[in-house]
């Protein structure tokens, strides 16, 4: 197996599932000749031009809107937005017209659209174009969101995407993209909306996903200096959500942390928690914690955004608050 | 002249559409008020021949995206006035099985793209499939009907551009009524007309008058031949007048009623009706059997929809997903 970049590993995806199946093509900003903001689709421009790579004006609405068009005619258009931030402008064919589609034709059409999106702090990157989405997007049956945290994920799951039957919000994280790790060369998937244990423990659960399950594993690294053997669960496909893989970790572990970059209110981490505790409420030792942003927007200078942004000191801080026996121990 | 190539046969069948669209229509807004229907209507009465008279032109293999008061894009592209109906009074024979709604429907395999309740969103949307159309190596053409109110949305704007410069077959309709909702037209937009914003994008507009349905016709002939030569998008407004309220419940009060009484002199059933006759296209008995067609499939498509049973809570969480 070779050692990829996430970046390299999206752009395979990408290319293999355009050779496999000529119905698959790219539109997005300055996608072309440009190679994408964050370079991910460089050279493919070169191999497969105009008409697979499709360079557009600053229009995320009719770049989105024109994905739901082409899906609805049977292709299977993947759509970049440069930063997440943007998909603002693009939430009225994300959720008025990508999400509904289905359901308005009660199943008879075809809809096959993957919007790719980086996001997340930690480049000094500003308010505007480092904010975590997903949970922007969450409240809306008919999506699927899809957020990777390695290379070898990040390929699987794009190709599952490309050829699943539903509009589907990929979310990258630009953090990621130079991450490397070991992907196969042949083809391959891994299946939306499955969650993984990456690093097994006994003592207490951290649920992540993204940047932030890099960041769980430090943390948890961390912890096992002092004894405190945590396992690690990156939940990958927030909707559909695999709590059953959730679940039967917090069973085991009677402990749980979630952690992601977006803001805590309103986050993915509620809604994670209010469905864990209907399943493992007799097994919870301790509240489950949640880990995210500050509540406020993101800034912009280093001191400040690394102050907004949890990190492994942080969700260390939360596990020991949570595995500290509460009543003397049992 | 397109409209010169028209048959006896064509004629009586865009007296038809539009017969049907008007009477239609008088049904929807009396039996809403009664309480029948589910679906708050708006009333296309005055504005027929816009749909009518664009819509007649599309093949089977095009695609149209209809708006809220252009019922002729839907009988033209072959919906039935039973689903129509049905839909109408919310039943499961209406569209998706009463999960979306008549006015709204779409039906791909008809070439009818399902439109959106929000004002403007359904242009990109026209956008993609003409994308699509092209990439198929097709000489189909995507018409999206909207009216004046859409123009000032970003999607129009966003839309026009994109389609333009990927040449894309896309006709866009405006049935420009001089009215968004309750907001009149020189409140909207500080230019005199639609079409002239055609310029900004670099494809031709023209305005035509929308309350005579073979100038409709023509303009629209024209727009589609370019179209499907490869020759790119084209803007089309059709001058109208909305003859009631926004909804069927809007008592209209923000109006002058002679203002909107005038409109009715301008009526395009009529203006349709005097050229049939005066130019000997169609006699007396012949319109007359062509709007008692009408009424008998309407009166059909009524007991079809009021013999339909509603849509059963076991379906409400089907078909979210693939």
């Amino acid at each position: 197996m070779a050692e990829i970049s996430v970046r390299q590993a999206i752009r395979e995806a990408m290319r293999e599932e355009m050779l496999r199946d000529e119905k698959v093509f790219l539109i997005g900003e300055s996608i072309g000749p440009y190679g994408g903001c964050f370079k991910v689709t460089e050279g493919l421009w070169a191999e497969f031009g105009d008409e697979k790579i499709m360079d557009t004006p600053l229009s995320e609405s009719a770049i989105v809107g024109c994905g739901v068009g082409a899906a609805m005619m049977g292709f299977k258009p993947i759509v970049e937005l440069m930063f997440a931030d943007f998909v603002t402008i693009g939430m009225d064919q994300l959720v008025n017209n990508a999400a509904k589609m289905k359901y308005l034709h009660d199943g008879d059409i075809d809809f096959s659209m993957v919007l790719r999106m980086p996001q997340g702090a930690g480049a000094t990157m500003g308010p505007h174009h480092s904010q975590s989405v997903e949970s922007w997007i969450m409240n809306i049956p008919g999506i699927k969101i899809v957020l990777p945290s390695n290379a070898y994920d990040a390929k699987g799951l794009l190709k599952s995407a490309v050829r699943d039957n539903n509009p589907i919000v990929f979310i990258e994280h630009k953090l990621l993209y130079n991450d490397k790790g070991e992907v196969p060369t042949g083809d391959y998937t891994v299946p939306l909306g499955k969650a993984k244990v990456v690093r097994e423990g006994t003592d207490v659960t951290i649920i992540a996903y993204s940047y932030m399950v890099k960041i769980a594993l430090q943390a948890a690294e961390m912890l096992a200096q002092e004894g405190i053997n945590a396992e690690v669960v990156d939940v990958r496909t927030i909707r559909p959500l695999d709590i059953d893989t959730l679940a039967d970790s917090v069973k085991k572990t009677e402990k749980a942390v979630i952690v992601h970059e977006a803001p805590v209110f309103g986050g993915a981490a509620g809604e994670i928690a209010a469905a864990l505790q209907e399943k493992v409420f007799d097994y919870l030792d301790a509240p489950i914690g949640r880990i995210g942003a500050a509540e406020t927007p993101v800034p912009y200078s280093q001191p400040l955004e690394h102050a907004y942004l949890p990190n492994a000191k942080t969700i260390a801080a939360k596990v020991r608050e949570i595995v500290t026996p509460r009543w003397g121990g049992k | 002249m397109y409209v010169e190539k028209l048959q006896k046969k064509d004629y009586e069948e865009l007296y038809y559409y539009l017969y049907l669209t008007r009477y239609a229509d008088e049904i929807f807004c009396k039996y809403y008020k009664q309480g029948k229907l589910q679906e708050n209507h708006h009333s296309s009465q005055g504005e027929e021949a816009v749909a009518v008279g664009s819509g007649i032109l599309l093949r089977d293999d095009d695609y149209v995206v209809p708006s809220l008061r252009s019922r002729g894009h839907f009988w033209t592209k072959g919906i039935t006035v039973r689903e129509m109906m049905a839909g109408m009074y919310g039943k499961v024979t209406g569209p998706a099985k009463g999960k979306n709604t008549s006015h709204h429907m779409g039906d791909m395999a008809r070439g009818v793209v399902c439109g959106s309740g929000i004002i403007g969103g359904a242009l990109p949307v026209a956008v993609g499939v003409g994308l699509g159309i092209q990439k198929r190596g097709q000489d189909s053409v995507c018409l999206v009907s909207f009216g004046d109110g859409s123009t000032s949305r970003g999607d129009f704007h966003e839309a026009m551009n994109l389609a333009a410069v990927w040449k894309l077959p896309v006709i866009f309709v405006c049935e420009n009524n001089f009215i968004a909702m309750g907001n009149s037209f020189k409140k909207e937009m500080a230019v005199d007309n639609v079409a002239i914003r055609a310029s900004a994008y670099g494809m031709p507009g023209v305005t035509a008058d929308g309350n005579d349905v073979l100038a409709v016709y023509e303009a629209t002939a024209e727009a589609i031949a370019r179209a499907r030569k490869g020759d790119g998008p084209s803007l089309l407004e059709f001058t109208t007048h909305r003859w009631s309220g926004h909804g069927v419940k809007d008592p209209d009060t923000y109006r002058d009623r002679d203002e909107v009484e005038g409109y009715k002199k301008d009526c395009p059933l009529v203006n349709f009706n005097k050229h049939l006759i005066e130019k000997g296209i169609l006699t007396v008995e012949e319109i007359a059997a062509v709007e008692q067609k009408v009424i008998s499939v309407v009166d059909d498509a009524i007991e079809y929809a009021e013999q339909s049973e509603l849509p059963t809570a076991d379906i409400v969480s089907t078909n979210v997903y693939a």
